[in-house]
């Protein structure tokens, strides 16, 4: 027995096979999260399929945006790196934060990339092309003007920034289990989002103010849309509809009735807010920040529910994680916290950190597989 | 081998509709629109005389009048442009723009009408401004106007800063036939050209 078993935080063993999410077959909590198993030969698995339509999306998106843009980059070099600086900036403190809210651990980072890299190409870009579209339409049936950018970019942008979050559910099935999952990763892609619209509207200020002083307009654009409107926009937005992607997952894509209309009206109060957001409703400082700090007070009331009764069956989980394997009760639930699993680790000489680590990754890797079927 | 079991295979079944289901919404809302906004008329005519609103705000309402007749509104080219209003007559193609300046700051027309360069530089790299020469509103406002080189047709561009400096109108007119005087026709159009400040109505 080495020294890592010895530590009272610890587990001594690692434990059997525990079931999956709903509509999986069991999976092994030897397996690292962030990768999804394969189906039982004879069947064609989603997965593959789901992560090619991501690459194909958000390759064409990426395409379709350089297009546009490029011909602002190349005239206006010094605004696009402002601009530039200012969104890796904003998608390095948003990524940190985002990942750092999920309880226990973070998701996967490659997923958690995919989710940006989502929002920040595929989304953006056909929500670009759908945007231009549906504006189109709305001029030549003479549509009101101030409620243009209501009636088109709350449609299309939540339901495009949903459809990756669902294939991004459907290829990496291991790290989208719940509505926590949901919300995280939600998160994430409306905030490769927000950095992308925060480039590109830096870039199109410097046209509306006639060229005339783009670093002012890009830097007036980009402190307005970082730091008054951030707070509430994409991210907040995508987290709703995220979680409603978690609650289908969790159900293996059939949900009860009270899911799902759990999960529609999730949807539905991201397009309405992103509406009133849009609209020419409460146009000055004032009504500007009070729709931020909605959105924001709606997807805080949110996180708390459903960070809240994940912890609960995580705590209930890993009480009974850890009496199978010996741990004391105080001490198996004290896991739940990543400070107290790098206490643990600390405690144990060198030598035998790695395989501790290991060990506790594979008990969180179960208590979570069991918190997920508890939440049925 | 493992065998797929019934409820596993409803299961990947189901996998397999949401995914249809999410793609068909991509299909939906970005080739819908565009089907639908293939398939409505993309220009509409603009009655002779007709007031044409380029912006209005809290402080300002600028607008234009076409008294030639012949002129529409082209809503599918102006996809293709900087947030522009295109109006087509014939061969001749007029494009609009407002702009108003940064946090409340203004600059000269010599400023603006480079900037009106650099924006045109970003859809096609060959383009320059001519040095301009001066130009009149009907309303008194002073402007600049000149040629617009290497941008394929014959074409000129007019720029009226706003009397307080704090926005002005692009205007380009281009020609795809050489034999049309598009300084002449420009010249009818840009004049019309009015700047009213609300500030100071109110």
């Amino acid at each position: 027995m080495s020294q890592a078993q010895e530590n009272p935080f610890l587990p001594r063993d690692t434990v059997d096979a525990v079931p999956g999410p709903r509509g999986d077959f069991p999976v092994s909590t030897t397996e690292p999260a962030g990768t999804e198993k394969s189906d039982v030969e004879g069947r064609t698995s989603v997965a593959p399929a789901a992560k090619l339509a991501l690459a194909f999306l958000c390759l064409f998106s990426a395409g379709t945006l350089a297009f546009q843009f490029w011909g602002q980059i190349r005239v206006f070099p010094g605004v696009a790196a402002l601009a530039f600086v200012v969104c890796a900036l904003t998608l390095l403190f948003g990524y940190w934060v985002l990942r750092r809210i999920r309880p226990v651990r973070p998701p996967a980072a490659s997923v958690s990339l995919i989710a940006v890299a989502w929002g920040f190409t595929g989304a953006a870009g056909l929500a670009l092309m759908a945007n231009n579209e549906l504006s189109g339409i709305l001029a030549k049936l003479d549509g009101a003007t101030a409620w243009e950018a209501a009636l088109t970019g709350p449609f299309n942008e939540e339901l495009l920034k949903l459809v990756g979050i669902v294939l991004i559910a459907l290829a990496f099935p291991r790290v989208v289990r719940g509505p926590v999952d949901g919300f995280v990763i939600g998160a994430l892609a409306g905030l490769g989002f927000q950095g992308v619209e925060n480039f590109l509207y830096a870039l199109i200020s410097v046209i509306q103010t006639g060229a005339v002083n783009g670093l002012l307009a890009a830097t007036l654009s980009s402190v307005v849309r970082v730091l008054v409107t951030g707070l509430g926009t994409h991210w907040a937005l995508s987290a709703l509809t995220g979680t409603a992607v978690g609650l289908l997952a969790a159900s293996g894509w059939r949900p009860d009735p009270r899911r799902a209309v759990t999960a529609a009206l999730l949807v539905v109060t991201a397009i309405g807010l992103h509406l009133l957001f849009n609209s020419p409703l409460l146009p000055d400082g004032a009504g500007i920040l009070l729709k931020v700090l909605l959105n924001f007070t709606v997807v805080m009331v949110l996180y708390f529910v459903i960070r809240r009764s994940y912890r609960r069956r995580v705590l209930a989980a890993l009480a009974e994680e850890g009496e199978k394997v010996g741990m004391e009760r105080s001490h198996a639930l004290a896991l739940a916290r990543r400070g107290s699993r790098r206490k643990a680790l600390r405690t144990v000489p060198e030598s035998g950190r790695a395989e501790a680590a290991r060990r506790q990754e594979q008990l969180i890797d179960a208590v979570e597989a069991r918190a997920v079927m508890r939440s049925g | 081998m493992a065998q797929p079991t019934e409820s596993g295979t409803r299961s990947t079944g189901r996998q397999w509709a949401v995914m249809g289901v999410a793609l068909a919404v991509v299909v939906l809302l970005v080739g819908g629109a565009l089907a639908v906004n293939t398939i409505l008329p993309g220009t509409k005519p603009v009655p002779v005389g007709a007031e044409v609103v380029l912006e209005e705000d809290a402080q300002r309402r600028i607008s234009l009048t076409l008294a030639e007749g012949g002129w529409v509104r082209d809503f599918d080219a102006e996809r293709f442009t900087n947030e522009a209003q295109l109006f087509v007559r014939g061969p001749l193609r007029l494009q609009v723009v407002p702009v108003t300046l940064a946090g409340g700051t203004t600059a000269d027309a010599a400023r603006l009408w480079k900037g009106m360069g650099d924006i045109l530089r970003t859809k096609a790299p060959g383009t320059r401004l001519a040095t301009p020469s001066p130009i009149t509103s009907d309303q008194g406002v002073e402007g600049l106007t000149g040629a617009v080189r290497g941008g394929g047709h014959e074409a000129v561009a007019v720029l009226y800063p706003a009397p307080d400096g704090e926005a002005a109108v692009q205007m380009l007119l281009s020609a795809q036939e050489h034999s049309t005087d598009v300084e002449e026709v420009l010249g009818a159009a840009s004049r019309s050209v009015v700047f009213a400040d609300k500030k100071e109505d109110a």
